[in-house]
């Protein structure tokens, strides 16, 4: 039986296990929409083609599935380029799958015609232009392995109309298994090195005041558990990036929260006095280690990745431990010996005290209502399970600080790429991917707009996710560094135009509910989780708050800013 | 509050110090790469990227065809420290095409400034 070009794909693609396709058509997409109209695959029909890779984005972190998008050539697939950048920043395995004219046509500026596989090279793991029908099913295994094993990452595929529409027949059946890919990605999980164990158990002897930092490396290896044995075991604190929370439970009291540039004031504290540093699954970033000259001063540094280009790429190490999270936390537990560090941690939760995250707790009934209230009231109230967006921002900020995660992929956020608009779609993939879990959006008035189109989208696929806007009519944290380090010229920040958010959401049939005072907080609160069904919360709050503690881009942790009344103290380093 | 100035907050220390080992280092020699890659679309230029993308140039570039079928040997010359060196044959190792990467510093020819 003769299949044509696009008929392979799905078939591939349902080999695979993909049960969810994001899309939006077009003229050279139309053979694999086609394809898709006899497929059990279901399509969500996004508004705009970023919006349908965010959703990718958001089911794959939500589920470690691969979250596949189907898009046309030209604008279509050009549009997904910010997708794919926050996929590969973040290690999310995505598949974007677009048409593209025909072979003849390729190079002569034929109509909807853009150069995609160049476009996106730098931005995706792997990219690959379909060339030849015959070889089409191998590649479509070939980069699903690719972005699913080892670190993952956004792959493309560009397929040619006429590829999708010209029939081949495959000689024999051939299974997924029959196309096994060599090299460092034939390797899924990368055992850690026994001679580098024992390195690392040395020197976890010797510390005294160990921390841990745990990344995005630590969900995507599923090692939350092996962790929290660690953790537990060795009496160790834990820190966690943006991305790595959740890998650790928070409400535990081993758990300092986040670290970096708007970590908790603990946290970093954490990171200047500890002797010894293990960092698992991060990559030690510049909003992490502001700079690396002086990233924990006094402390032996271990780094545990699957990605051995991390190694010294960041931050110059003492070992480095080329591992799955997993893998490496297993051989570390074997002969971990009961730990204690009380002292330590007595030292640590006695800052904790000292210096919690600021916030003005002075509430009065009529008073300005300000977003950490707004977000503190929807944690306190917050049903499980549940799965948190954000989009890219102050709010962001806040959601990290006060709304704190327990279990692994529950919390869902652009980090390295900090990609305004990621917030609203990433929900939409994050209950297609859990629809029994609750999802909250929380996304701020600038980033909601980018993307506020994909509400039809929520409507068409009749999905219930809440949408918490944090309106304080700015682009908050532009704002705050103009104001901090640009003398207060304001420039570019004031968002005067935004429409009434709850009109807006009555204009799609949307639930709304409104909040900008104390008086009927909590109730409106429980009254929109109570709520069956999508609903939106627009929430006006004030509108010169800034994010608290800060460390000042390119500084170290103890130049910490802790509360905008409190001087910065430039506190020295005990040795 | 304290208020940094401009020039304190746009140029991260490390940045400076980036400048020095880039442009003032001493350190810098000339390293022969060469990549024995599959044949396939684009890799020259995945190649050609992760020089671009570190900001350095190419000084010389070569792909040949191998003795083996669908394979072709690159071999090129750039100039940077160790440290660069690691991250280029790492991010080189990543490619998919890629499937061995070899290095050797540049042999001291006499009278022989550039190149091979």
């Amino acid at each position: 039986m003769t299949q044509n070009g696009a008929q392979i794909l799905m078939q591939a693609l349902e080999e695979r296990g993909v049960e969810v396709i994001f899309g939006y058509p077009g003229g050279a997409a139309i053979p694999l929409f086609d394809a898709l109209y006899d497929s059990k695959i279901r399509l969500v029909l996004a508004r705009h083609e970023q919006g349908a890779t965010h959703m990718a984005d958001g089911y794959a972190r939500a589920s470690g599935k691969l979250g596949v998008v189907f898009v046309t050539s030209g604008p279509g697939v050009l549009n997904t380029v910010t997708g794919l950048f926050t996929a590969k920043m973040d290690s999310v395995p995505i598949l974007v799958i677009s048409g593209q004219t025909g072979r003849v046509s390729l190079g002569k500026d034929a109509f909807q015609e853009a150069d995609v596989f160049g476009v996106t090279m730098s931005l995706v793991k792997h990219s690959e232009l379909i060339l030849n029908v015959g070889s089409l099913e191998a590649s479509i295994h070939k980069v699903i392995d690719i972005a699913t094993s080892g670190r993952p990452g956004p792959v493309l595929i560009d397929i040619p109309k006429d590829v999708a529409l010209e029939q081949h027949e495959p000689s024999i059946k051939k299974k997924a298994s029959y196309f096994p890919i060599q090299g460092i990605y034939s390797q899924k999980n990368v055992t850690p090195s026994i001679k580098t164990i024992k390195e690392i158990t040395s020197l976890m002897e010797k510390s005294c005041k160990p921390l841990i930092i745990a990344g995005h490396g630590v969900l995507i290896s599923g090692a939350s558990q092996e962790l929290f044995d660690f953790a537990q075991k060795w009496n160790c604190p834990v820190t966690t990036t943006l991305l790595g929370k959740g890998a650790f439970p928070e409400k535990n009291p081993l758990a300092l929260g986040m670290l970096g540039m708007h970590g908790t004031a603990v946290a970093n504290y954490a990171t200047t006095q500890c002797d010894l540093v293990i960092g698992i699954g991060c990559r030690f970033d510049d909003r992490i280690n502001g700079n690396p000259e002086e990233f924990c001063p006094l402390a032996k540094k271990i780094h545990i990745d699957i990605d051995q280009t991390e190694s010294g790429r960041n931050l110059k190490v003492d070992v480095f431990l080329h591992a799955d999270a997993q893998k490496a936390l297993q051989s570390l537990l074997v002969n971990l010996a009961q730990g204690d560090h009380g002292e330590w941690l007595a030292d640590l939760y006695a800052y904790q005290k000292k210096y919690p995250i600021w916030h003005k707790t002075k509430k009065e009934k009529n008073g300005p209502l300000r977003a950490q209230d707004v977000i503190q009231s929807f944690y306190r109230h917050s049903p499980e399970p549940l799965i948190v967006t954000t989009d890219v921002g102050q709010h962001q900020m806040w959601a990290a600080q006060f709304f704190l995660s327990h279990t692994p992929r529950s919390w869902i956020s652009s980090g390295g790429a900090g990609t305004m608009g990621f917030g609203l779609p990433s929900a939409i993939g994050a209950k297609l991917a859990y629809p029994q879990s609750e999802v909250l959006a929380i996304v701020g008035d600038g980033g909601f707009q980018m993307t506020s189109g994909e509400l039809a989208t929520i409507v068409q696929e009749k999905l219930s996710v809440k949408i918490l806007i944090i309106d304080n009519k700015y682009l908050g944290m532009v704002r705050q560094w103009q104001e901090m380090f640009y003398e207060n010229r304001l420039s570019g920040v004031a968002l005067k135009g935004s429409p009434e958010f709850g009109k807006l959401a009555a204009a799609y049939n949307i639930k709304s509910f409104h909040l900008s005072d104390h008086e009927h907080l909590e109730e409106r609160v429980k009254e929109a989780w109570n709520w069956k069904g999508p609903c939106l919360i627009h929430a006006e709050v004030t509108m010169e708050e800034n994010v608290f503690p800060m460390i000042p881009s390119g500084k170290s942790a103890n130049q910490m800013i802790l509360a905008p009344t409190i001087e910065p103290k430039s506190r020295s380093v005990q040795s | 509050m304290k208020q940094l100035s401009p020039s304190e907050k746009t140029t991260p220390a490390y940045m400076s110090k980036f400048f020095e080992e880039n442009f003032l280092n001493h350190r810098q020699k000339t390293y022969h790469v060469k990549l024995f890659v599959k044949r396939s679309l684009g890799i020259l230029v995945r190649i050609a990227l992760v020089f671009s993308r570190r900001g350095f140039d190419i000084e010389s570039l070569a792909f040949n065809c191998s003795e083996y079928a669908n394979t072709g040997e690159v071999t090129l010359v750039f100039q940077g420290d160790a440290e660069q060196l690691k991250g280029v044959l790492g991010e080189l190792k990543k490619l998919v095409a890629v499937e061995s990467v070899h290095y050797f510093e540049k042999p001291k020819f006499k009278g022989i400034q550039n190149g091979f």
